[in-house]
């Protein structure tokens, strides 16, 4: 009997355990304003997935089913999915390039339109004389293959206007630019313009100076990450007046030691501009203590912008003789230490500096010694050789930056042939590896081991043959021995250099083959 | 029936006398039960009044850390400070808007990040303003908190992640929000905080393409930036995440397969003017195929409907084309993107200005064509250019990503942390290849990668490993001594018991000459990058190769500065297949071809002295120690195995210790071929494979078999047989 009523105040309790959990749920997952409306969507919402699906945090695992459903975008499906309900899909991506050229981006300031038949140069004719430096830049575009006399098929355009000297206080500044830029016949706001720019005024306030760029993209050296309109604009080293025009001087590596662990004199050493004032310059200052003239050598300069001599102290004169430039380290196959702040690397969208420099923090000074010391050796040995594959690809002559940037220019209006990050990052580099040939690596000479690929098994013989074909001939003798081969796939004859120039199908249409040359004209003459 | 019926009452009997059993046995009593249940029944009373309308926002996020469960409740007044705008200047070198003093503390490479606790918000009337929690967010918080990067400490701190789910703009108030961000211990105008949002812009602000709140110097992870917002070095773009793909299975397809389509529309809700120009190319090419809402009242994401309204299950209909399009929506990150990466199908991307996910560190020009808006009615054109070849490659790609850094919350997240960390410890960053680069067996990446011909100035070192045999020794630097570009001579004296001789005693070659007496004796102390060795070349040399002659050392180092990265040798070995024994054998008869030099008397990069005794796999190392033998092979394999390249066999002497001899065996006894033989098979399995390369052909100097008169050849001191 006993057992009895206590079944019975035991299911009592139960019960209105039960009841109460219910009234819980309810008050919680249902009862709230907000919720309620997005249940109801739900509800009337067909996702067709199996049970359990949008339960419990699915992904996770660990969640107790039945935990949490909200979700940031199943509740708002109707809002994700909605109809793209803007008025005028092309204003959409112009509207805000309209309101400031400084939003420039490809999509809205260059006009693809006119690179249709692929990628031409236009040089306008030149005026009125331009500075050295100047010169060069415009004789790498003269001689460029991408060069075109026709102003209308052209898909960007050079103008013979010196903008690379924009300081007033230089000696080459060429003053009001702006309006000349704007008489030029295909300006149209700058569009497709390309100009370059090595001094312009006050790091990091260069814009007040460079208005007259406007839709143009600027090939700027020294630029800041704030500035540059990235993707848009290029970010180029800055070289001396003396830089060679062409071939340039190899790396060290040509005629230095590759060893490790390296038999330099000093483990770091720092050249660079020491502000004395502003963003930075604190612990600009306190490089030189860490500078301890055994394995660290730390040079600065004061030299920036205008003004630096009323507050500089007496270390800047020596340290002014000093200062060189960036490019000098990587001749030297140094790796450079970066610690600069906001300095935009030279190529940094297809370059990938991480393979060359080593990162540091000038706001952790102290602990740039023991990192760089920490560099593992076989790190160190990449990091050089990567150096010098960059150094002598894209900076050592002016017609190797200046082809550089071209080459990028390009790669942006290339509709299919964009390059992938390791034709600018491995050997041979950009300029060598032509992407009109194919697109996949292993039809490169230069990729095979780095993915794992083999060249194919079969050649093309092609044979050139200059005398006419009789009987006698000796072209049938060296058919004869070609054909003995079990590798060769396939025997093509040219009568002449013309024909054999005309049909690159051979080497495309079969692309896994060696092509061997036999040129009778000079065996069997 | 009758007795079926008796003896399953029985059956019930019994199972009651069971239950009073137990009952009896295990059942507290009656009281404690009572008591227990009052218990309950309160702290449900007092949870339903304390917790209120929100319970269900904290109730179940179970797993986080205890304490950042604590669940205050924090009220706002009305005039509250918000933050500044969002601060377009910033930039991560920007020293106003990010603090690295407490990153890479204790000279950790692993950034540490603070979630704030989570807690509740009301304004002045006791309204909640804490933005809901999805579940989405909860998981994010959750993989931190188990992650390397999570701290509890905010006093050390060097990230920090407000727990207030900012994920969809649609569902929370800018100002509220603002309010709580300020609010915030640690805020500091928002520096190191990471803020993360996947939707971003709502339709009452016309679908802004960031998070439009004020957060004046806060990082954001966010869902559709385009270039114009996006504020490169600090904010971090990162993909919508698509919750409706959770639990979907599709089955893979092969990489090589042709597909139905060439290029398939199926997302939802495109512009008007697009849909028309993709139906404009779905006329010109039966090959493109669009498809929207089977029925536009009734939402249903698992299917789509063609214009003849034929239904296809999605997401597997993105695995029938080969390219699939996201367009930009009123968003311009667009949750299609994760369906379309899912699928294997190449994405066709068509979003001026957009920002693609994680673009800071992924080549996405290998896994996806990204076009201008103007260019959608010419898309087919492009996409034809296409190669076959590449598409399975960018396939190849696609599934490398998806599976690596997309496939679900946790591999987003551990991204998004990947790449913040990255910036705030760059020494230790990866590089373009560790992130794209798709996992190769087969491919090498050479230590010594840059095809240069190694200065011929600095000569090289020669390293001549002895232990008694003094009288062959010193003919043996006689001979070196000779060779115009030997630098220096180092000795390693492995024998411990005897002193070697003194300085005065050795032959005099007018070169360098340095001996180290070694504290074991170990083979591989011939292979140690002594600091003595100051030149890049080495030439490890036995003490009893009396036979090599100047002109063939020094046409040897001419040979190994055409390739440094490579073992250059005049001893010669092959690795052959049995058949019979199904394993390597150990050749050491003249054969057409070669796969190893021994390196009693061959050149070599000191980097690789340094990987043979840093960096070898396996116990190769001290495996060679004990057993006193196959340093040489150990050090064919290490070469081959990271160059893809064979060795080089130089001149074609045969001979090098004994010139009395009419054929020389260098270790001629049985039982040494079958212990080379056991080592070669040894070294696979430590390797995972054969790296060794046969190669046919040997280096000799040009006129060394023409008939000139010697003064015309350089190197005419060469030994035949």
């Amino acid at each position: 009997m006993q057992f009895k009523k206590r079944l019975l105040t035991l299911s009592l309790m139960s019960s209105t355990l039960a009841l109460l959990t219910y009234l819980i749920y309810v008050h919680a997952f249902l009862g709230s304003g907000g919720e309620e409306s997005n249940a109801h969507k739900r509800s009337t919402v067909r996702l067709e997935m199996p049970e359990g699906r949008q339960m419990g945090g699915g992904l996770g695992g660990d969640g107790p089913p039945g935990s949490n459903q909200r979700s940031f975008l199943l509740d708002d499906i109707a809002g994700v999915f909605a109809q793209d309900s803007h008025p005028n899909v092309r204003n959409r991506s112009q509207w805000e390039t309209a309101q400031d050229w400084r939003k420039c981006h490809m999509e809205t300031c260059f006009d693809f339109d006119r690179c249709k038949n692929g990628f031409k140069v236009y040089l306008y004719p030149r005026v009125v004389p331009v500075s050295a430096p100047y010169a060069k830049i415009l004789s790498v575009i003269e001689r460029s293959r991408y060069l075109t006399a026709n102003p209308h098929e052209a898909c960007v355009f050079v103008p013979s206007i010196d903008t690379l000297d924009q300081d007033v206080l230089s000696k080459d500044y060429v003053p009001d630019v702006g309006t000349k830029l704007q008489a030029l016949p295909h300006w149209n706001g700058g569009r497709n313009h390309i100009m370059f720019n090595q001094y312009s005024g006050t790091w990091p306030d260069y814009g007040e100076e460079l208005k007259f760029i406007e839709q143009g993209i600027l090939v700027k050296s020294s630029m800041s990450i704030d500035w540059i309109r990235y993707g848009f604009d290029v970010s180029m080293p800055l070289f001396a007046k003396n830089h060679p025009q062409s071939g340039g001087e190899m790396g060290y590596l040509h005629n230095a030691s590759n060893s490790i662990p390296s038999i330099r004199q000093y483990l770091l050493a720092f050249k660079g501009k020491r502000y004395l004032n502003g963003v930075g310059s604190d612990t600009r200052n306190v490089l030189y203590h860490i500078h301890n003239a055994d394995d660290i050598v730390l040079l600065t300069t004061c030299k920036h912008g205008k003004g630096w001599e009323k507050l500089a102290d007496e270390r800047c004169y020596i340290d002014n003789e000093e200062y060189d430039k960036f490019l000098e380290s990587l001749q030297a196959t140094c790796i450079p230490v970066m610690l600069s702040n906001s300095y935009e690397l030279p190529f940094s969208e297809v370059i990938d500096w991480n393979k060359i420099a080593i990162w540091g923090d000038e706001r952790l000074l102290f602990q740039v010694p023991p990192m760089v010391r920490s560099i593992p050796q076989s790190k160190i040995l990449a990091l050089r050789q990567q150096n010098q594959l960059v150094w002598e690809t894209y900076f050592r002559s002016v017609d190797n930056i200046i082809n550089t940037v071209l080459e990028i220019v390009k790669n942006r209006v290339a509709r299919h042939l964009v390059r992938p990050t390791y034709h600018w990052n491995s050997v041979p580099g950009a300029h060598v590896v032509l992407p009109e040939w194919s697109d996949i690596p292993n039809n490169f000479p230069f990729y095979y081991k780095t993915f794992g690929e083999t060249p194919g098994d079969h050649f093309t013989a092609v044979i050139y043959a200059t005398s006419a074909v009789t009987a006698s001939s000796p072209l049938f003798r060296v058919l004869k021995v070609v054909a003995k081969s079990q590798y060769c796939q396939k025997v093509r004859i040219g009568s002449s250099k013309s024909t054999l120039g005309d049909e690159p199908t051979c080497c495309l249409a079969h692309n896994y083959i060696i092509m061997a040359v036999l040129d009778l004209s000079f065996k069997w003459r | 029936m009758k007795s079926t019926a008796s003896s399953s009452a029985s059956l019930v009997a019994e199972s009651h006398l069971q239950t009073m059993v137990k009952g009896r046995l295990k059942a507290p009593p009656f009281f404690t039960l009572v008591v227990a249940f009052a218990v309950c029944l309160l702290v449900l009373l007092v949870s339903i009044w304390w917790f209120g309308p929100s319970f269900s926002a904290v109730l179940f996020v179970r797993d986080l850390p205890a304490e950042l469960q604590t669940r205050t409740k924090v009220y706002l007044k009305t005039d509250a400070p918000v933050p500044d705008a969002r601060d377009l200047n910033c930039t991560f070198h920007n020293y106003s808007c990010t603090e690295v003093h407490h990153c890479g503390y204790d000279d950790s490479t692993t950034i540490s990040v603070y979630i704030y606790p989570l807690q509740q918000y009301f304004d002045e009337k006791g309204n909640d303003i804490t933005p809901p929690m999805s579940r989405e967010f909860e998981e994010i918080l959750r993989v931190i908190a188990k992650s390397p990067y999570y701290s509890n400490n905010p006093e050390t701190a060097c990230v920090f992640l407000p727990s207030i789910d900012l994920l969809n703009q649609n569902f929370i108030n800018p100002v509220n929000v603002g309010k709580i961000l300020a609010s915030l211990p640690w805020w500091n105008e928002g520096r190191n905080h990471i803020l993360i949002n996947m939707l971003p812009g709502s339709q009452t602000n016309g679908y802004l393409d960031h998070l439009g709140v004020n957060i004046s110097k806060a990082m954001v992870a966010g869902g559709g930036f385009s270039t114009i917002t996006y504020r490169r070095t600090f904010d971090l773009s990162i993909p919508v995440y698509n919750p409706l793909l959770e639990g979907v299975v599709l089955t893979a397809k092969p990489f090589e397969e042709e597909r139905r389509w060439f290029l398939l529309s199926s997302q939802f809700g495109l512009h008007p003017t697009y849909k028309a120009q993709i139906e404009a190319l779905t006329k010109a090419d039966s090959t493109v195929m669009m498809m929207d809402q089977c029925d536009s009242q009734n939402f249903n994401y698992s299917i789509r409907c063609d214009f003849m309204g034929h239904q296809y299950n999605y997401p597997e209909v993105l695995q029938d084309s080969t390219f699939c399009l996201v367009v930009r929506g009123n968003r311009l990150g667009q949750p299609t993107f994760m369906d379309v990466l899912m699928a294997g199908c190449i994405p066709v991307v068509v979003a001026d200005g957009y920002v693609l996910p994680f673009s800071e560190v992924l080549d996405w020009t290998r896994a996806s064509v990204h076009i201008i808006e103007e260019h959608l009615p010419i898309v087919t054109e492009i996409l034809k250019k296409y190669s076959p070849e590449r598409i399975v490659d960018m396939r190849r790609q696609i599934h490398y990503f998806w599976q690596r850094y997309f496939k679900s919350l946790p591999e987003i997240t551990m991204m998004m942390m990947q790449i913040f960390n990255d910036r705030y410890v760059p020494f230790v960053a990866k590089n373009s290849d560790e992130w794209n680069d798709l996992p190769n067996k087969a491919a090498f990446k050479s230590p010594l990668f840059l095809p240069i011909k190694a200065p011929k100035s600095s000569g090289f070192t020669v390293v001549i490993l002895t232990f008694d045999r003094i009288d062959s020794l010193f003919q043996v630097v006689r001979q070196v001594g000779r060779v115009p570009s030997l630098a220096k001579i180092l000795i390693i004296w492995n024998n411990q018991d005897i002193k070697p001789p003194a300085l005065a005693d050795w032959p005099n070659t007018g070169k360098p000459l340095k001996i180290i007496q070694t504290k074991f004796n170990r083979l591989s102390n011939r292979f140690y990058p002594y600091d003595d060795i100051q030149t890049e070349c080495v030439l490890a040399l036995d003490d009893d190769i009396v036979m090599l002659t100047p002109d063939e050392i020094e046409f040897g180092y001419e040979v190994w500065r055409e390739h440094p990265d490579r073992l250059v040798g005049y001893p010669s070995r092959l690795h052959l297949w049995q058949n019979d024994t199904q394993s390597y054998s150990y050749e050491s008869e003249w054969m057409n071809q070669i796969s190893m030099v021994l390196t009693g008397a061959a050149f070599h990069h000191k980097y690789y002295s340094f990987m043979y005794t840093y960096g070898m796999p396996g116990d190769i190392k001290q495996w060679v120690d004990e057993h006193i033998n196959c340093e040489d092979i150990a050090m064919n394999f290490l070469v081959t195995n990271v160059t893809g390249k064979a060795p080089i066999k130089v001149v074609p002497r045969k001979k090098f210790k004994c010139p009395e001899c009419v054929k020389e065996m260098l270790s001629a006894s049985s039982s040494h071929m079958v212990h080379r033989s056991a080592c070669i098979n040894m070294f696979i399995e430590l390797y995972g494979g054969m790296p060794l390369k046969p190669i046919e052909f040997r280096a000799d100097p040009l006129l060394y078999k023409d008939n000139l008169p010697g003064v015309l050849r350089k190197f005419r001191d060469l030994g035949t047989l």
